[in-house]
């Protein structure tokens, strides 16, 4: 093995160990959050306060509600045996209130409720879905609420 | 219902002739008879006209909305105007299969006539390698997601395009995103060929220099077009989040990167080419594992497409992939022998090695922390995600690295730069780095990692400065052209090495863009009545009430804001909340306006009978040098691809030319 050969080979472990300290210095634990299902949350219980969680589920019909003064919403999302109340603070996706599962991700604090610093909506690109699982698609009412409050603003704003 | 039919069988006939064609082909690459290997070739041919007969008929019931077939009903409805029930044919799993299987056909085509009399040792397994391929895509499209299924009871109407879909952005990112991912596939095959045949020269590798370049543009221009569609479109004011979709279109463009720059090495000085062969082995690879990853559900994203069943077939497909392609490179090792050693670390080639050890560093932390969930929860049971600070934190020092090493790379030379050249090369773009890097710290730039990526990024932009100079001057010593005149025919004379240049100054405004639109976005959230203002950093939103619209497809309201800045009026900014009605679905249309500085971007979220309307403002520096840097990176590419020939003037004298050609240059493309 020649000395250039050698050279290179200490450039490169130096190199690759340099990737491996910035790859493990990376994974601590504000980096990190345990996928979990509601029910795991509800058996864990208090043991995970401090960490952070990510749970997917369906919002329970009818306990989504809004504060729309303090931009918080909070909803209960559905497990097998128990349910996981949420709250969010800001603006939340479009979707929300349409039935897709949803993704929260933050803390449970002292309540037991998880506090959730992101919120998304998985939404399927196709409906059928949706109807093959026997659910119901929402309603085009539901929806033109939002335009109905907006029509009425237009009318005050013309009288 | 002829067209029913024929789009039906017309793929189960395909799919058997895929077959037969690689089987005919392979059989008679190995025991020389070349009746089979045309054979096969005619039968590769036929599955093109089969397959392009299938994608047809689909997009005309789509267009003539034959709600009989399932898949149309599922992405197309009475509204959906005829723009988007064309782009429906990739709306939804079976017609974007379908795409993907079409497009590897009409490249299969393309391959087939301009290596009629070319590559004759490889093309038998070329043919093979492209018609597996298709066989893998029709296996699921006729066993799993049948295009082409009807309903037993005829809809009135149908369920509709998504309606997230139905946005330009949307209508020409897949598409984008499928021409790169198929595309790899044509040199992955070229090297099958190789391994197989034995012919292990560089010929499989500027034979596909073209369509690698095609495949990487278009994956870079497709990840782009997402980036932007989301960031106009989903209202969160950003563009990427590191979601395992995203994730999965940027390894192989990654990969596709490295493979780009290492081809150079082997083309100039017959090397490194077992590491060649690994890289697109793993680039094809990784578009399968792309695919297979958005459409399996094995990973939570937001992105969520349709969760189906065949995420088996795919990860067996993908192994057969990896365990033919590395078997085949073991067997042939022997053939793969380097031509050259590496000479010193100042040196052309060093530094492309460390170049591709830093970018498949970035692709293997990209795997590890997408994959992260399933492979925790093998080893410890437990299903953990990391988050977009983990990806920050990996992949910007290495970005960064990237940068230093995309400056400094063209201004080496091969082989071994002396100390003198070193310097003598480095002295300009070090200092107009150092003096931006100076400048901004002056300025008040305190961010660590955006004042490093912006000296970086002119660091870069003044090596290619610095490269164009010299270039130019002598064209304008010896030629007597003018400046522009000099430009172009030094471009036009060296397409590859200029063309990699403009790519990377297009870098470097992306990496710009990316670096103050992350570091230094303002947002701010808040709930206004009507005439009611809000303040962020000397920019005031005053909102002003609601506008409402109503086409075929979906009703809008509209928020109508004005914006002031330090108390003078920019100007109007309407942020359009829509309704569709089938599905019913609503969509966020940011208001947003552009600007060479700054976005200024309005999300209007929901409104009150009484009108006060809850909004997300945000002012998002630079962004637009990103989607400025992605045209820039079109012409680079555009220029890459152009014919050799191609916009030189005529030779005046047989000897002046030459001058300017033969500097310390690197080129793009195999």
């Amino acid at each position: 093995m020649n000395v250039n050969r050698i050279k290179f080979l200490i450039a490169g472990a130096v190199l690759l160990s340099a990737f491996l300290f910035l790859f493990l210095s990376a994974f601590q634990s504000e980096n990190l959050s345990y996928f979990l299902t509601v029910d795991e949350i509800a058996d864990k219980g208090q043991s995970l306060s401090g960490r952070g969680i990510r749970v997917e589920g369906k919002i329970v019909p009818d306990s989504f509600s809004r504060n729309s003064e303090a931009m918080r919403i909070s909803f209960t999302l559905q497990g097998e045996n128990s349910v996981l109340p949420v709250k969010y603070t800001g603006v939340p996706p479009d979707l929300i209130e349409n039935g897709f599962p949803v993704i929260a991700e933050g803390k449970i604090n002292g309540q037991g409720v998880l506090v959730a610093k992101n919120l998304m909506v998985a939404c399927p690109s196709k409906f059928t879905e949706m109807k093959d699982a026997g659910e119901k698609v929402p309603d085009a009412a539901d929806h033109l609420k939002l335009i109905d409050s907006a029509a009425l603003i237009k009318d005050q704003a013309k009288n | 219902m002829f067209l029913i039919e024929l789009g039906h069988y017309g793929l189960w006939a395909a799919y058997a002739l895929a077959l037969f064609s690689a089987a005919a082909s392979v059989w008679g690459g190995l025991h020389k008879r070349p009746e089979l290997v045309a054979a096969g070739r005619n039968a590769a041919i036929a599955v093109f006209w089969l397959v392009s007969a299938a994608s047809a008929s689909l997009i005309v019931l789509l267009m003539t909305r034959d709600y009989r077939v399932e898949y149309v009903v599922s992405v197309v409805n009475n509204n959906l105007n005829a723009f988007y029930r064309f782009s429906s044919f990739w709306g939804g799993q079976e017609g974007s299969l379908l795409l993907w299987l079409l497009l590897l056909c009409v490249f299969s085509f393309i391959v087939l006539r301009q290596n009629r009399h070319r590559n004759l040792e490889l093309m038998p397994y070329v043919t093979a390698t492209l018609m597996v391929t298709a066989a893998f895509f029709m296996t699921i499209l006729n066993f799993v997601t049948p295009p082409f299924d009807t309903l037993a009871n005829l809809p009135l109407d149908g369920r509709g395009l998504n309606p997230l879909l139905q946005d330009w952005g949307m209508v020409i990112h897949p598409p984008n995103l499928f021409l790169g991912y198929v595309g790899f596939a044509v040199p992955f095959a070229f090297c099958v060929g190789a391994l197989v045949s034995g012919k292990l020269d560089s010929a499989w590798i500027s034979t596909t220099r073209r369509w690698t370049l095609m495949a990487w543009f278009f994956n870079g221009i497709g990840i782009m077009l997402g980036g932007a569609w989301a960031y106009r479109e989903l209202g969160w004011g950003g563009y990427w989040a590191w979601d395992p979709v995203e994730n999965a279109s940027l390894m192989p463009f990654i990969m596709g990167t490295a493979f780009l720059h290492s081809v150079m090495i082997q083309e100039k000085r017959g090397m490194l080419k077992v590491w060649n062969v690994s890289l697109i082995i793993a680039t094809y690879a990784l578009t399968l594992f792309g695919t297979f990853l958005t459409r399996s559900g094995i990973i939570s994203s937001v992105h969520a497409f349709a969760n189906s069943s065949f995420g088996w077939v795919f990860l067996a497909y993908i192994a057969v992939t990896l365990i033919v392609g590395f078997g085949l490179l073991i067997w042939r090792l022997p053939l793969l022998k380097s031509e050259h050693e590496m000479e010193s670390f100042f040196s052309r080639e060093a530094s492309f090695l460390l170049n591709n050890v830093v970018l498949v560093g970035i692709t293997f932390a990209v795997f590890w922390g997408t994959m992260f969930p399933v492979i925790s929860e093998a080893v410890k049971g437990v299903k953990v995600t990391v988050g977009p600070p983990f990806f920050n934190q990996v992949i910007v020092p290495i970005g960064l690295l990237l940068m230093l090493l995309a400056g400094v790379s063209p201004l080496l030379a091969w082989r071994r730069a002396s100390t003198k050249v070193i310097r003598k090369n480095l002295t300009y773009p070090v200092v107009v780095a150092l003096v931006t890097l100076a400048a901004l710290v002056t300025l008040g730039v305190r961010h660590v990692f955006a004042v490093l990526a912006f000296a970086l990024a002119v660091f870069m932009v003044a090596s290619v400065v610095l490269e164009y100079h010299r270039g130019i001057s002598a064209r304008r010593r010896h030629q007597g052209d003018g400046i522009f005149a000099a430009a172009w025919e030094l471009t036009m004379r060296n397409k590859r090495r200029f063309g990699g240049y403009i790519i990377h100054f297009s870098m470097a405004l992306i990496f710009i863009g990316i670096a103050a639109s992350s570091a230094y976005q303002q947002v701010g959230e808040v709930r206004l009545s009507v005439g009611e203002s809000f303040a962020m950093n000397g920019m005031r939103f005053k909102y002003e009430g609601i506008r409402q619209e109503r086409v075929p497809q979906y009703q809008s309201a509209f928020a109508r804001l004005a914006v002031y800045r330090n108390g003078a009026r920019l100007g109007e900014l309407e942020a359009e909340k829509r309704l569709y009605f089938t599905p019913p679905q609503p969509t966020t249309e940011a208001g947003i306006r552009y600007g060479l500085t700054e976005d200024i971007y309005a999300v209007f979220s929901d409104v009150d009978e009484d009108g006060s309307a809850t909004f997300k403002f945000m002012v998002n520096p630079l962004i637009n040098w990103i989607w400025a840097g992605g045209l820039v990176f079109t012409l680079g590419a555009i220029v890459c691809f152009l014919p050799e020939r191609w916009g030189r003037r005529r030779r005046r004298t047989k000897v002046s030319g030459a001058r300017a050609e033969t500097g310390a240059g690197t080129e793009v493309g195999a």
